[in-house]
């Protein structure tokens, strides 16, 4: 509301105080006055523009702010490891890191397990995501549905869904389908969770717009249900994608014959702490990626919002 | 031609009657205003001729193609202005109409914007352009006024009745503003009691708030609706029935 630069001057009422010269005080004292009556009654406040020269700071642009402190770990992680506060055999230097992840490049290792686990992440993901998005909306939508399911899968996000991966070793074997179908598993729950969720919080009374003008009940969906549900959509988004690559990791523990999951095996098994690192480095990265991907994607999508 | 005929409707939620076998026929372009007490049946029976409700017993007959303006604008936020205007149109005219509707309420120049930015008043002009856009037969207003200011109301009566002039459609306004009712309908008809209690013809009555028979069918109708204060007769004084 107000200019954040404004000042708040105020003056003692005429004839309060006889003899004091009237007063102004600081901003701060002003507000302090307001919060007892007695103390503030028939005093005067301006606010006036102009006054902002005390709190003008330097401007710096917001990606360079974000970037200090993590560019501050990676220095202190850097000055550790010179001055030998542990050993390098246990935690190597970021440096170090950076050359083995090339090395690792250029060796072709890193790209292609990279490739692989990806393409793992993004098809459970984008299975779970699309069976989540439709259960939500049945359920959110249609009572008999929801009746039909949701206990169960309410049940079933109770359950973490990692201790399933041994059983579905069992069952699927060792290969592709385990691994895929527990990333599925992993971020079905949290899409469906917030679709339906989302759903349940449109305004009825769009819907019966929506009826009213003729739209038949898919373009109701399309057109008044998920865009009314978009927020909490892309918070699921977020969360599904997330616990992707965390599923990810957990799957590729278990008979990594490919991707990230076998680096982590070999490097562990050789004590190779710095490819351990570069992977880490990479989960890191990959996570950082899907955010800013879920955050584009919401500022295009809630644009109506207004900022 | 009519084009709303109702006969016998009935409609009860629980023991309270709010519809009691009511009839009610509104001619081809005629300007209805339906005035009563607040939780008496108008928007019951708004929403009735809408489709929104169901008919339980007696019969409805309306034209298939009926748009409704609700208290609130019910815009979709997410869509641009012009495109809820043209909300359910035939892909291909939708641009050109929808331009066309806004323009028409005097908003050509919003329609890149989001409804959020929009004021109160301009929502409700979006509302009525899309109900409009696609040429009704029949126009339900239900208090579409309501949650307006006074002064954006007025603006509201004269593009109403302006637009009633160009496109003709059969509309019922229902409303508990008296001066309102007056002011734009044909014909005022007061419900009361889940029927139709009077009749007031006032087409020639709003060209001249000096007639007396204005003033007279205003403290009528005030009377009907339970205002029976002395200080009706006098024109300033505010007249909600409201309680």
């Amino acid at each position: 509301m107000g200019d954040p630069g404004a000042v708040a001057t105020v003056t003692q009422p005429k004839g309060a105080a006889p003899g004091t010269p009237p007063a102004a005080v600081p901003a701060a004292d002003a507000r302090a006055a307001v919060g007892s009556p007695a103390a503030a009654r028939g005093r005067r406040v301006t606010f006036s523009a102009g006054g902002a020269d005390r709190r003008r700071r330097l401007w710096v642009p917001s990606l360079v702010r974000r970037a200090i402190v993590p560019i501050l770990l990676v220095g202190l992680w850097q000055l550790g490891s010179s001055s030998s506060w542990w050993s390098t055999e246990v935690l190597p230097a970021p440096w170090d890191v950076a050359r083995e992840f090339v090395t690792l490049c250029n060796n072709g290792q890193l790209p292609s397990n990279l490739w692989v686990s990806v393409r793992r992440a993004l098809t459970g993901a984008a299975i779970g995501i699309a069976v989540g998005l439709s259960l939500g909306v049945a359920v959110g939508l249609w009572r008999p549905v929801e009746e039909a399911l949701d206990a169960t899968l309410q049940m079933l996000r109770t359950i973490p869904f990692l201790v399933i991966l041994p059983l579905f070793i069992l069952w699927f074997g060792v290969d592709e389908t385990p691994k895929i179908l527990i990333i599925t598993i992993g971020t079905a729950l949290p899409m469906y969770i917030n679709t339906m969720s989302g759903v349940r919080t449109v305004d009825p009374r769009l819907l019966e717009m929506g009826r009213q003008f003729g739209l038949n009940r898919l373009r109701l969906i399309a057109t008044v249900v998920l865009p009314g549900a978009m927020p909490s959509i892309l918070t699921g988004v977020r969360y599904s994608l997330g616990l992707s690559w965390l599923a990810l990791v957990v799957a590729e523990q278990i008979n990594a014959q490919k991707g990230l999951g076998l680096l982590i095996y070999n490097a562990q098994s050789l004590f190779q702490t710095k490819i351990l690192m570069v992977v880490v480095v990479v989960y890191a990265a990959l996570g950082l990626i899907t955010d800013v991907i879920v955050r584009v994607a919401e500022h295009r999508l809630l644009a109506w919002r207004g900022r | 031609m009519d084009a709303v005929t109702v006969r016998g409707l009935r409609r009860a939620f629980g023991s309270h009657v709010v519809l009691d076998r009511l009839d009610l026929t509104i001619a081809d372009s005629e300007f209805v205003a339906l005035v009563g007490r607040s939780g008496g049946g108008k928007t019951t029976l708004l929403r009735t001729l809408a489709g929104l409700d169901p008919v339980a017993e007696g019969s409805v007959e309306v034209p298939a193609l009926r748009s409704v303006v609700f208290q609130e604008p019910r815009l979709l936020p997410w869509r641009r202005v012009w495109q809820n205007v043209s909300l359910g149109l035939p892909r291909s005219r939708r641009r050109d109409e929808a331009t066309r509707a806004l323009a028409e309420v005097g908003l050509a120049d919003h329609a890149q914007a989001w409804p959020l930015t929009l004021s109160g008043g301009e929502a409700q002009r979006v509302a009525l352009a899309r109900a409009l856009v696609r040429e009704p037969e029949l126009l339900l207003l239900d208090e579409p006024f309501g949650a307006l200011d006074a002064l954006t109301r007025i603006h509201m009566h004269a593009l109403v009745r302006q637009l009633h002039e160009r496109h003709r459609p059969a509309v019922l306004l229902v409303t508990h503003d008296v001066d309102e009712a007056l002011e734009l309908a044909d014909r005022v008809i007061v419900l009361r009691d889940g029927r139709l209690d009077e009749e007031i013809e006032t087409r020639e009555l709003f060209e001249d708030r000096r007639d007396p028979r204005f003033e007279q069918a205003r403290a009528r109708l005030l009377g009907l609706l339970g205002v029976t204060d002395t200080h009706v007769a006098d024109p300033t004084a505010v007249t909600d029935p409201q309680p």
